[in-house]
């Protein structure tokens, strides 16, 4: 049974469809990247997975058919789905210590919140600045510090929107690392990513989007082999 | 002499004293420590200048005389006065009222009837001098501050005229045990020794007045460049000239300082009303017009708990202003969440909507109270902790409903930083209003949140309320004094910063009351608006801007 379900999903913005009768599944354990050019409806995606965006039809399922698309934002985030932003989305003006402290969310207890927050502390390398504010970080820590706040709560589902874009190579090999390291056999991982080495690196399988369609569904060789893909991607 | 004069019980010794003074006529001054009784009856009961001179024994003796004589003048003076004494043959009868049959014996006590007895006819300058004995006595002996100090007065206005006024004087304020009558003593003296034919003396009170400067003494010195010696002597007019402009000094730093400490009470009411504004407009975006009218609210709750004091408690009604603290906060928070529930929730992220709906609001707010109440000003009593205050420095008097407000928003922010810092619902509100999308998607109720904040922001408002009732008047307008100027203070400040909107209220507030006095309270308004557009010309953020994204 997969753990995430997207069916015939179809959002509008005014008369531009952002997606059109989206469908796919992502498997428990999977790690799933989510490719196309820009405007395909990658963020959009995520955007209704996560219940900010409200689609005009179609269904978001997770394993024990529950409809995302009927609850709200905080109902899906306690039902264990995290999300990381496009551009850094931690808390500026609160420290690291508090910005994890909130991405524990509430399924953690007060007493097991310490111990929660020194792990993902240590598993992000941000162990000595805890009481930093967060406004001071460089652009990558502060993609880690997103991770991590997302990690906090052991969520099932992780969405992750472009984790490595503005990081250097080393910076990109590390989170490559971080994120491979969270796979699990209970959790489905869904990234939006347009660098093809990092995507290379950690996907499964990748979902290749274009005008708010599937257009291809696959490994990322085969992706790279695909003719419509090299059109959309290379041609014109 | 004196021990010669003392008054026995042996009527027949006594009469004999009596005849003897009577023969005499004179009534010595009575310089030792003891009143000669008889004498001063005799003295009284006799022709006009005996008269007179017993009226200047018992002055001439105030000073000195132990208080159960004073006491005896003092009764005798006044039955005089009030024509109740009767002279019988040697002795006086003093008589319950005027015209009656019998009365009791002046010297004994004992009953006897005033039948055959005449009451002394008083001449003007009699009249003056047992007055002013009269007041004397009551001055040193009366027994509430309201007899003592009309005693004062009656001396006051004959002080030229006495030479024995300085020791009388010096003798009251020693005993004198209210404050404040003690202080008009003290003034009584210095105006003495201002008169006085001695010029050292009246140096000495001049410099003694510019000891303790305020305007009054400000006028008094200045009335004395009048004075013909200001001008015939040299060392009265420097001496005079120095006094003024120390007091003239000591003034202006006064007057410097209660203005100053108006602006800091005006700034602390402002914090108060600003701080839920900055709250509100920082994690949600909306303008809250109806925030004077919250301050409102808190204001009528406190008058609310007043009266529930007055019917059910009377004897705790010292107290309500405490107990108002709680209830106007719940009482503007009820209605903040109310507004919030039922129509700002429908207009989020459509700011104009929301403002429009929040003048609507305030509009509401404004005319049901003024249907319910009516749009009087609403009479508050005042707790003795709220009323009056410590004289520190020429005219400047730390008054404690000033230091109420002062004190009641110190602890506001204490209690709001607290909240915002250490609480997880502080942590919440901290992380929305930073980031509402991701603080969504990591699982925090957004509009749990914001609508507890508005309560909490409404809240505020109303401790506001309660902080200016001593201060300002109450009445159902009384929101739109306050909502301009905590707008000014939220744009100034910074929006969803606590400190910013600190400093911005100590500014505004500031500002306001101290160019008020020079130019108007239309231009300070001008003066600080235009301050404060050239301002954000420059620093569009405003003074403490909390990084963050919407």
């Amino acid at each position: 049974m997969s753990a995430l379900v997207v069916e015939n999903l179809t959002v509008t913005f005014g008369r531009f469809r952002a997606l059109d009768a989206l469908s796919l599944a992502v498997d428990p354990g999977e790690i799933r990247a989510v490719i196309g050019p820009n405007g395909a409806g990658k963020t959009t995606l995520l955007d209704v997975i996560s219940g900010i965006t409200k689609p005009v039809s179609g269904r978001v399922l997770i394993g024990d058919g529950i409809d995302l698309t009927t609850r709200s934002e905080a109902e899906i985030a306690k039902a264990g789905i995290r999300r990381k932003f496009q551009k850094p989305s931690v808390f500026p003006a609160l420290t690291i210590r508090e910005n994890l402290e909130i991405g524990c969310g509430t399924g953690l207890s007060a007493t097991e919140r310490p111990a929660r927050i020194a792990e993902i502390l240590a598993e992000t390398g941000l162990a000595p600045r805890e009481h930093a504010q967060a406004g001071a970080l460089a652009h990558g820590e502060k993609q880690w510090l997103e991770i991590g706040m997302v990690l906090a709560s052991n969520p099932r589902i992780i969405l992750l929107d472009e984790p490595v874009a503005g990081l250097s190579d080393s910076e990109t090999e590390r989170t490559a690392a971080l994120i491979r390291s969270l796979r699990r056999l209970d959790r489905a991982i869904l990234v939006i990513e347009h660098d093809m080495a990092f995507v290379e690196a950690i996907a499964d399988r990748v979902t290749v989007l274009h005008e708010g369609r599937t257009l291809f569904e696959g490994s990322l060789h085969g992706a790279r082999a695909d003719s419509r893909v090299i059109e959309v991607f290379l041609g014109r | 002499m004196a021990e010669m004069w003392d008054w026995s019980p042996r009527p027949l010794a006594r009469l004999a004293f009596g005849l003897m003074l009577m023969l005499s006529a004179t009534v010595a001054a009575a310089a030792g420590d003891a009143l000669d009784r008889p004498g001063l009856v005799a003295a009284l009961c006799g022709d006009a200048a005996a008269l007179g001179r017993g009226a200047e024994a018992v002055i001439g003796s105030a000073g000195s005389a132990a208080p159960d004589d004073l006491a005896f003048a003092g009764g005798v003076l006044r039955g005089l006065l009030d024509r109740r004494l009767a002279c019988v043959g040697t002795g006086a009868v003093l008589l319950d009222r005027v015209g009656a049959a019998d009365g009791r014996d002046v010297l004994t006590g004992i009953p006897a009837s005033a039948t055959g007895g005449r009451s002394p006819v008083l001449g003007l300058r009699q009249r003056g001098l047992v007055e002013a004995g009269a007041g004397i006595v009551a001055l040193l002996t009366g027994a509430t501050v309201e007899a003592r100090s009309a005693g004062l007065a009656t001396l006051a206005r004959r002080m030229g005229t006495l030479p024995e006024a300085d020791a009388i004087l010096e003798r009251a304020r020693t005993a004198e045990a209210d404050a404040g009558l003690r202080r008009a003593i003290a003034q009584a003296m210095q105006a003495a020794a201002l008169d006085a034919p001695d010029p050292a003396r009246r140096r000495a009170a001049i410099a003694a007045i510019a000891a303790v400067p305020s305007s009054a003494a400000l006028s008094r010195l200045t009335s004395l460049k009048a004075d013909p010696a200001y001008i015939a002597d040299p060392a009265f007019r420097a001496a005079l000239d120095t006094g003024i402009a120390s007091v003239e000094r000591a003034v202006a730093i006064g007057n410097g300082l209660a203005l100053a400490y108006n602006a800091v009470s005006f700034a602390s009411i402002l914090f108060m009303a600003a701080a839920g504004l900055a709250i509100i407009f920082g994690l949600m975006g909306v303008i809250n017009l109806a925030q004077g009218e919250f301050i409102m609210v808190g204001a009528y709750a406190a008058y609310g708990v007043q009266e529930a004091f007055r019917w059910l408690a009377p004897g705790l009604i010292d107290l309500y202003l405490i107990a108002a603290i709680p209830v106007a906060f719940l009482a503007s928070a009820c209605v903040g969440i109310a507004v919030e529930a039922l129509i700002l929730r429908h207009l989020y992220r459509r700011p104009l909507m929301s403002l429009l709906a929040t003048w609507a609001v305030s509009l509401f707010l404004i005319n049901g109270v003024r249907v319910a109440f009516g749009s009087q000003n609403l009479q508050f009593g005042m707790p003795s902790y709220v009323s009056g205050g410590v004289p520190l420095y020429a005219d400047f008097i730390v008054t404690w409903n000033r230091l109420f407000a002062i004190a009641f928003a110190a602890v506001t922010l204490v209690a709001t930083l607290l909240i915002l810092k250490r609480t997880p619902l502080g942590l919440d509100i901290r992380a929305v209003t930073q980031n509402r999308d991701m603080a969504g998607a990591l699982g925090i109720r957004t509009r749990r949140v914001d609508r507890l904040a508005f309560g909490f922001g409404s809240g505020l408002a109303g401790l506001a309320g309660v902080a200016l009732c001593p201060i300002y008047s109450v009445n159902p307008g009384m929101g739109a004094n306050f909502i301009v100027d905590s707008f000014m203070v939220v744009v100034l400040g910074g929006v969803g910063t606590v400190v910013g909107t600190l400093v911005a209220a100590l500014g505004i507030g500031g500002a306001n009351v101290l160019i008020e006095p020079f130019y108007g309270a239309v231009a300070a308004k001008v003066i600080v608006l235009v301050g404060i557009i050239v301002f954000l010309q420059r620093r569009p953020e405003g003074l403490f801007a909390a990084r963050r994204r919407r």
